[in-house]
């Protein structure tokens, strides 16, 4: 497990610390959109349709 | 401390619609999620059909815009931590757990011992749950 830490750390995937603040990469209207979609069962109706042709990437 | 979120918390995140106690952790914790999750997301946003698809819901923005919006998906901040296949595979190939994991459930579990992070999740999944606690890994159902 450390040679993995090692690895992500010399890659710089390993973050430092908290970054405090949680910027969006959405503008306000399409936050408003991606959230709406997400809030009303869309997002949760997408995710049906593909895991069950691909039970990898399921919730178990 | 880390966290290590799903993809409706990692939805959450990136609408800023999270909930207060999450932005009270993100000044204690790095934050990361998996590629499952992440790849769950951008497939729902770019590719989903029927009812379920992000298009129908873009058709109020210019066509322009609504490209904008999509290509954003594939540009995840880099406050949201990401650890790849070439750390991760080894971990989760070697996984103890009682309970097979799919591709989702071993890449959270060896994304979570990796960062050292709790496994923070909105909908209940026995088998991360019981591959969680074989670890010894934290798991919070929110």
């Amino acid at each position: 497990m450390e040679r993995a830490r090692l690895e992500a750390q010399s890659t710089g995937e390993l973050l430092r610390g908290p970054e405090g603040s949680a910027e969006s990469p959405f503008d306000a209207t399409e936050r408003e959109i991606v959230a709406s979609w997400h809030s009303s069962g869309g997002y949760e109706r997408a995710v049906a349709e593909f895991v069950d042709r691909d039970p990898d990437i399921a919730t178990q | 401390m880390a966290l290590v979120v799903d993809d409706h918390l990692l939805l959450n995140l990136l609408t800023e619609t999270h909930p207060p106690w999450l932005d009270n952790e993100l000044e204690r914790s790095a934050v990361y999620t998996t590629g499952s999750w992440y790849y769950r997301v951008a497939l729902a946003m770019t590719r989903g059909t029927g009812d379920g698809a992000l298009s129908s819901r873009l058709t109020t923005l210019e066509p322009d815009r609504q490209r904008a919006l999509l290509e954003k998906v594939g540009m995840l901040p880099q406050w949201i931590g990401l650890i790849g296949p070439r750390v991760l595979v080894p971990v989760m190939a070697a996984l103890s757990v009682r309970r097979r994991p799919n591709l989702l459930t071993a890449e959270a579990l060896a994304a979570a011992l990796v960062t050292k992070g709790d496994l923070v999740v909105s909908v209940e999944s026995p088998i991360l749950h019981s591959g969680a606690d074989d670890l010894g890994v934290s798991y919070r159902l929110v």
